[in-house]
């Protein structure tokens, strides 16, 4: 079962490198930061943000600096709210996402940003209800 | 607090680390690595798509499986063939077309086409396998056929990003076909183009093609003119507006393209 963050996470790159212009790899940092409060995400976010700005054509380095700006911002606040929660996961991936999608010039992102953000809290309560009984991401 | 106070201090090492990678990426030096990558890239992303069957390869002693597996090869090679002659009909067609010269014409192939939910919306962005060791530069025009697919935004060594005509940030000078009628095309999004600026007493119809004015720079670098950039579907004229426009609909299927040619300079 540990694998299987990590062959989402290798799907979730090939998707967004590739085939769709959903902003994945933040939300799935986003998770896996929430649930693990670990130091290795910083290092996952500037190697996938490398990762992806190669396959892109972007400015190395450009998607790296905001994912890492991302998780700063749910450290900020992590005392002052609970994050593993539903609604602050469904509100930091709206967000993200949003700002993902004008960074990346895509202007009609309201009603994708609200599905993707669907779809990663949804992701966010199978992982996190997992983890309870069992480490998943080690 | 410990704890906290170690995650920032890793935040400010990584962030540290973030902006010196971005500056190193900006120097020559860097330009070779990033080449290395991108060829890395590129082979997987072909390879991906070429993979269609997954071939087992299990003990085949009975008759049965023996044809089986005999027929699994056999789809196999007609993929492979007809995948070939797709390219090769590409190629004709592109050649056998008198405008753009093809000597000024480069084949790319299309490495990645993102979209929201891939088959379900257009996508806005191609990306081709030909970047600057191809003589690829930004501003150049992409075609299929005669028909402008769009406009090169960003080139890296390897891999270079078009913007497709329908794209929100596609801005193209265009006339029409039959009455000359000069206006500026705009992407929309999501495969909708509009025909704009186009003054009340100009005559514009359903039907009309729409072709590209010709946008080229100093160098001879940019849109030519005359490409297809689409068909009139329909015209919305208000007498109190100051400008008329109309809907084009472009030839192209962004689907079913797998090769394009980008026009350029000749040196």
């Amino acid at each position: 079962m540990k694998i299987i963050p990590w062959v989402l996470l290798v799907v979730v790159i090939l998707l967004e490198g590739t085939l769709t212009t959903a902003p994945l790899v933040i939300n799935f940092l986003i998770i896996l930061y929430v649930i693990t409060r670990r130091n290795f995400v910083f290092g996952l976010a500037l190697t996938l943000g490398i990762f992806l700005d190669l396959i892109a054509v972007r400015t190395i380095g450009i998607s790296s600096l905001l994912f890492l700006f991302f998780i700063f911002l749910i450290i900020l606040y992590e005392r002052k709210f609970e994050i593993q929660t539903m609604q602050f996961i469904f509100l930091c991936s709206f967000i993200a996402t949003s700002i993902m999608f004008i960074f990346n010039y895509h202007y009609l992102f309201v009603f994708q940003a609200f599905l993707i953000a669907i779809l990663t809290t949804f992701i966010f309560k199978i992982f996190h209800s997992y983890s309870k009984t069992k480490t998943i991401f080690s | 607090m410990q704890k906290k106070e170690k995650l920032f201090f890793n935040f400010f090492v990584f962030l540290g680390l973030t902006i010196i990678i971005f500056s190193l990426f900006k120097t020559k030096f860097f330009t070779s690595i990033l080449s290395f990558f991108e060829l890395i890239i590129i082979s997987a992303e072909k390879k991906t798509t070429g993979v269609v069957f997954f071939h087992n390869r299990g003990d085949v002693n009975s008759p049965v499986e023996k044809l089986e597996e005999q027929n699994k090869e056999l789809l196999q090679k007609l993929v492979k063939m007809e995948t070939l002659q797709n390219d090769l009909q590409a190629l004709r067609d592109q050649f056998q077309t008198a405008f753009p010269s093809s000597q000024s014409l480069l084949e790319a192939n299309i490495v990645g086409a993102p979209s929201f939910i891939p088959g379900f919306n257009q996508p806005e962005v191609f990306l081709i396998d030909k970047g600057k060791k191809d003589s690829v530069h930004a501003g150049e025009a992409v075609v299929v056929k005669g028909n402008l697919v769009g406009k090169v935004i960003e080139v890296s060594e390897h891999l270079s990003k078009v913007n497709l005509v329908w794209n929100m940030d596609s801005l193209i000078t265009a006339k029409t076909s039959r009455t000359n009628v000069l206006g500026v095309v705009k992407g929309k999004g999501g495969g909708e183009i509009i025909f704009d600026n186009v003054l009340l007493s100009d005559d514009i119809k359903v039907s009309d093609m729409v072709y590209s004015r010709g946008d080229l720079d100093n160098s001879g670098q940019g849109i030519p003119e005359g490409l297809i950039i689409g068909k009139i579907i329909s015209v919305d004229k208000k007498p109190s507006a100051l400008f008329q426009t109309a809907r084009v609909k472009s030839l192209l299927d962004s689907q079913k393209i797998s090769v394009v040619f980008v026009i350029t300079k000749n040196e």
